[in-house]
This record gives structure tokens, C-alpha cells and sequence, in this order.
């Protein structure tokens, strides 16, 4: 609860009533637009536009922040590249629209990537995408992070992927941070109970803490609905 | 894929939607130029460029009915066609990505509604809002300034609130159109049947009043337009995929909104006043345009510029050849516009901006259409029978993907 609007909060889409958020001792609310959007960058949760370009064109809008209404030799080979990172630059002159859902994401994500900031924020950015491609991009991302030395905060509802990615895990209760720390340190079976209440039983599974959930009817829970938002 | 070769189709890519826009601007031109000899005057084809360009040059001309028609006439509506249907076109694609909404035309801020009021309170309340304005430059006067207070309203609207919701802003639009509508209602209930006719035909839209004197005022709106939200085409790109990340690209999506608004009915207002209500230009041009070029507004919007000046062109050609006295052109545009473009709707538009399309299970289409590999999409019931939903373009005929899902054959 609360996750996306955290993030927004970071990327100042939303002002916090109270609290700062501070980018290298800076106060977001005091860096200009598009100088912010330099430093960092915002992957949407994806969704179909009534409006759509081609992918390289929807990649390329990454560039904005950059180039604003130019578009450079520069720019088309960093498009290119991000492309070729998410594997999708067979589909550059498709329209976006053409594409599947968890194709939508990568181009997204792809957009995200081209801003080359230094901080990339994520909105579930693996929610459409199988599981073969979910690792391919929390695999991909995580390379990044430690290769480009980016920061990438990324709102993950899987555990599993987030454990065995994630160098750092935040785990968000009623809106408020419950845990924060290793995917050791956070996902415990105290804290998975605590939050979802959800039993399970932890294994370490190539050196990442993996979780086995456990259906217990007597623990009461009613499930009325389902979706966690 | 290699750069190279990303390279070169992408900028292949960019060379056609160039291509499609000076295809468009070369058919808007050649329909202007047909005006100069159309119209219920009796001259030659020849003889009336032939009187043109004698003019142009300097040359004397005889016949003096002649030489008014063609030059006096003709020539600036030709001009004024060109112009007006650009200024409409690129308008109506602005607005319908800064406000997200296909819908949305120029008029979409009521322009029409206070332009016809303005017209309404010269001619039968006599009132003047700009004094130092005479004779039918004041109720022109009138038209311009009632025309931008649904905008400057909407402005104000947004103002007092947070966010920029573009759906509150077509709403309060809607609201002020119909505020200014029965205003104009009231003021013909009470004025003579002449006065009451005349008000009318304004509010019909037609090219015949334009003149070498009104012209320029067209003509620098419409420049004036191009280039203003030329300069907004990959904030409005950013803007029409998603509000969020417009913010978090350092866009301010309220302030890009309401410069489009007001660049966008300072542009109509200004059409509007010397030709009434063209409708339909706007609206479909950027349409037309999105199934040639995709929607980025980079080539977008000039394009949108160049069909609008060409379905203008070419509807008020037919209107003033269609009856002996000419039609009000905005009565073609609508005529011949509204079918054909229901035609390129149906046929055409779900590939431009739709997600997917149904197709049942067995049916002829179905197997034609269903997409080779990777029916992500899923499967969907639709009335009692499993469907696959599909995505244009990327599916190849009579191939089907192992995993949808088959009504059984009766005969198996």
C-alpha cells in the first residue's frame, strides 16, 4: 500500500504534505524540471494510448529531457542501443499499439533506460511479462545497477524475484516502511506474516532466501478480494 | 539489428511521413489554384489564369469584371482557403493531444458558441465591445473577443485547481457553449427576420467574405499558429502517453495545456470571425493524417496543417461549383466528410488507435486475421463463443498459432 505513490513522491508527480525527499543533499522541489528529469528517471506502469508512435519514437521521448524538440545522431543511437538491450529492436518501426502487453513494458522500460539517468524508479515494471521475462528484466536491471552504478527502485509484488535481485529491500506495511534491509534481513517469516498475514517457510536457494507459502485455514484470513493495491 | 541498419529505416521512415506532407501540401495547392478560375462568374479556365497572371505581372487586362473576379475575388479566397484550412487542421491535432481526447476539435472551447453571440450582439442589440472598431470590423471585433471567454473561462476553471484534468476542461467548455448559445437564442427571439437571417448565414462558415484586406490577419494566425505549437510537439507527444511521466520528464502538463488552449483559440478566434464556423476540418484532418503517419506530433502536426488546407481546398472548390449561388462551405465539408469518415473509420482507424480487435472463433475473418505466434492478448468470450483477441497488422494470412483456442469443427 502506498508504493506508487512513494515513488511519485520521490519523482515529485506528487508534492508530500510533510518530509522532503533529497537527491545528493538536494531537495527535489528545488531542482528544475527537466534538470531533475536528468538525474532521474520514471517507467509508468504501461498502458495502450489513444495516440500511439512507433516504438523508436515512443523510445525516443526518453530523450526529451535532453534534447527537448531536437533529435540527434546521438539520440538515435542511444534509442538503438536501449533497444537492443530489451531485445525488441526488431520491433523499432512497429506502431506501439500493435505490440502485447508485456511488449509494452519493455518499450516503456526501454524509454526509461534511453533517459540515462542515474536514478530509475519502476512501477511494476514486470507486472504484464511472463516469468521467463520477468527474470530477463530484473536480471537486466540489477546488471545495470551494478555496471552503470545506478540507483533503480522498482515496485515489486513477487517476492521471489525481489529477493533474489534486489541488493536492498524495502518492505511497505499500511502505508508505512515495516522492514528495510538485505532479502535476508527483510523477508523473514515474521515479517511476510506481519504484513500479508501469510504463513510460509523460508529456504535459501542459491544463496537467496526464497519463500514457500503455506495455506492455513485457521488462520482466519478471509479472502474477500483479491488485488493487493 | 545493427545501427546502420536501424538507422536507415528509421530515417526512411521520417523521409515518407515528409513525403505524405508535401504530397498533401502540393494537392492543397493545386485546389487553391483551382479556385481562382471556379465560381458562378462565367470565365474560361485559361482565361482566368491567364487575367491572373497578367495582373501578377502587371500586364493591363481589358475586361475589368474580369479582372475583378479573378484578382479581387477569387485570388484571396484561394489564399484564404490554403490558410484557414491549415490553421483548422493544426489546431484540431493539437488539441486532441493536449487534451488526450480524439474527440476534440478547435471549436472544442466553445470558440463557435461566443464567436456567434459576439456576431448576435452587433447586428441585433447593436452593441460594440471594441469602440474604435466601424462598421463590420466591430461585430468581426465582437466575434474575436466573446470567442476567447469560453477559453479564458476553462483557464480559470483549471485554474482554481491542482491538477489539469482535460475531461473537467471539455466539460466546462461544453457549459459554457450552452450558456453562450441561449444568450444568442434570446437576442434572435427578439430581433427582425432579416437581422435574424443574417446572423444565421455568419454562423454558417463560408469563404466568400475574404478579401486582400482580411487576408493577412489569416494568413498571420495561422503562421503565427504552426510555428507557436510546432515548438510544443515533444512536450504534447510526452503528454498524450502519460501524465505522469510528462511531470517526471519536467514537463508541467497544466501550463502546456493551456498554452495549447490559448494559442489554439487565439488562432480559431481569429479564423472564425472572418469565415464563421468551418466544422469538420479539424477534426478530421489529424485523423486522416494518423493512418499515414503515426501519431507523433513532430511530423503530425504539420501534416495535420498541410490535409486540413487540402480537404478545405478541395470541399469549397465543390461548393462554389456545386449550385449557381455556392454553398456555405462548412455544409461539404460536413456532407461528404461525415461518410467518408465513418468509411475510414470503419476500414481504416482501429489500427491507429485501438488496442486489439475481436474476432470469433470460426469465423471467415478469424482465420484470415489471427496473428502468427504470440496471441498474448488472450482469449476472451464473447456471446457464448471463445475468441481470441488479436492485433492488427502483425497477423499473416490463414496462420494459426498452436495454442488458441478452437471452436471444434462441426464436421469433426
Amino acid at each position: 500500500m502506498g508504493k506508487s505513490t512513494l515513488i511519485h513522491c520521490i519523482d515529485r508527480i506528487l508534492t508530500p504534505r510533510s518530509g522532503s525527499v533529497r537527491v545528493d543533499g538536494r531537495d527535489v522541489s528545488e531542482i528544475p524540471g527537466r534538470e531533475l528529469a536528468k538525474i532521474m528517471g520514471y517507467v509508468p506502469c504501461s498502458s495502450g494510448t489513444s495516440f500511439p508512435m512507433s516504438v523508436a519514437d515512443t523510445v525516443m521521448m526518453g530523450r526529451y529531457p535532453h534534447s527537448g524538440n531536437r533529435r540527434t545522431e546521438e539520440d538515435l543511437r542511444i534509442v538503438h542501443s536501449t533497444l537492443c538491450l530489451m531485445s525488441i529492436d526488431d520491433l523499432a518501426l512497429r506502431s506501439f499499439n500493435e505490440l502485447s502487453a508485456g511488449q509494452h513494458q519493455k518499450v516503456m522500460l526501454a524509454r526509461g533506460l534511453a533517459q540515462e539517468s542515474r536514478i530509475l524508479l519502476l512501477d511494476e515494471p514486470t507486472a504484464n511479462l511472463d516469468i521467463r521475462h520477468q527474470m530477463g528484466v530484473a536480471h537486466l536491471l540489477r546488471d545495470l545497477a551494478h555496471s552503470r552504478g545506478m540507483i533503480v527502485l522498482m515496485i515489486c509484488h513477487d517476492l521471489n524475484i525481489a529477493s533474489r535481485y534486489s541488493d536492498r529491500i524495502i518492505l511497505l506495511s499500511e502505508g508505512t516502511v515495516h522492514s528495510d534491509g538485505t532479502p535476508e534481513e527483510v523477508l523473514t517469516e515474521a515479517n511476510i506474516r506481519d504484513v500479508y498475514g501469510i504463513g510460509c517457510e523460508i529456504v535459501t536457494f542459491e544463496g537467496r532466501p526464497h519463500i514457500m507459502l503455506m495455506d492455513n485455514p485457521e488462520d482466519g484470513l478471509q479472502v474477500v478480494g483479491s488485488g493487493t493495491d | 539489428m545493427s545501427f546502420e541498419g536501424f538507422e536507415e529505416s528509421y530515417r526512411r521512415r521520417i523521409r515518407r511521413k515528409r513525403l505524405v506532407i508535401a504530397i498533401m501540401l502540393v494537392l492543397a495547392a493545386v485546389a487553391a489554384l483551382l479556385e481562382i478560375a471556379l465560381g458562378p462568374y462565367e470565365i474560361g479556365f485559361g482565361e482566368a489564369y491567364r487575367v491572373f497572371f497578367d495582373h501578377l505581372t502587371g500586364v493591363p487586362i481589358d475586361n475589368a469584371t474580369d479582372e475583378y473576379v479573378v484578382w479581387e475575388k477569387n485570388a484571396p479566397r484561394g489564399l484564404a482557403v490554403f490558410f484557414v484550412g491549415a490553421g483548422l487542421g493544426i489546431c484540431g491535432a493539437a488539441m486532441q493531444s493536449a487534451l488526450r481526447n480524439p474527440l476534440a476539435d478547435p471549436y472544442m472551447t466553445g470558440i463557435s458558441s461566443g464567436a456567434n453571440f459576439g456576431i448576435a450582439l452587433a447586428s441585433v442589440a447593436g452593441v460594440v465591445i471594441l469602440p474604435f472598431l466601424t462598421g463590420s470590423m466591430g461585430s468581426i471585433g465582437n466575434a474575436f473577443v466573446l470567442s476567447l471567454i469560453p477559453a479564458a473561462v476553462i483557464m480559470l476553471a483549471s485554474g482554481f485547481r491542482s491538477s489539469s484534468n482535460p475531461t473537467t476542461m471539455i466539460l466546462v467548455g461544453i457549459a459554457v457553449m450552452y450558456v453562450f448559445s441561449s444568450f444568442t437564442t434570446m437576442l434572435n427571439l427578439a430581433a427582425s427576420s432579416e437581422t435574424f437571417a443574417s446572423v444565421y448565414m455568419w454562423g454558417l462558415g463560408t469563404l466568400g467574405s475574404v478579401s486582400w484586406d482580411t487576408l493577412p490577419y489569416l494568413i498571420c494566425a495561422t503562421l503565427a499558429g504552426v510555428a507557436l505549437l510546432s515548438m510544443l510537439s515533444a512536450r504534447l507527444n510526452i503528454l498524450s502517453c502519460d501524465e505522469n511521466l510528462a511531470v517526471s520528464s519536467g514537463i508541467r502538463p497544466k501550463t502546456v495545456r493551456l498554452v495549447t488552449i490559448a494559442v489554439v483559440s487565439l488562432v480559431t478566434a481569429t479564423l472564425v470571425c472572418f469565415t464563421g464556423t468551418i466544422g469538420f476540418v479539424g477534426l478530421v484532418a489529424p485523423h486522416v493524417m494518423r493512418i499515414f503517419i503515426d501519431s507523433d506530433n513532430r511530423y503530425l502536426l504539420p501534416a495535420s496543417a498541410a490535409c486540413g488546407a487540402f480537404v478545405l481546398a478541395a470541399a469549397d472548390c465543390l461548393a462554389v461549383e456545386i449550385t449557381a449561388t455556392g454553398l456555405p462551405v462548412g455544409v461539404i465539408t460536413s456532407i461528404i466528410g461525415g461518410p467518408l469518415f465513418i468509411y475510414i473509420l470503419v476500414t481504416q482507424h482501429r489500427k491507429v488507435w485501438n488496442r486489439g480487435r475481436y474476432h470469433e472463433i470460426g469465423s471467415r475473418r478469424h482465420h484470415v486475421r489471427i496473428r502468427r505466434r504470440g496471441c498474448s492478448e488472450g482469449c476472451d468470450v464473447l456471446g457464448g463463443i471463445p475468441s481470441v483477441r488479436v492485433c492488427p497488422r502483425t497477423q499473416r494470412r490463414g496462420e494459426v498459432h498452436a495454442n488458441t483456442l478452437h471452436r471444434p469443427h462441426p464436421d469433426a
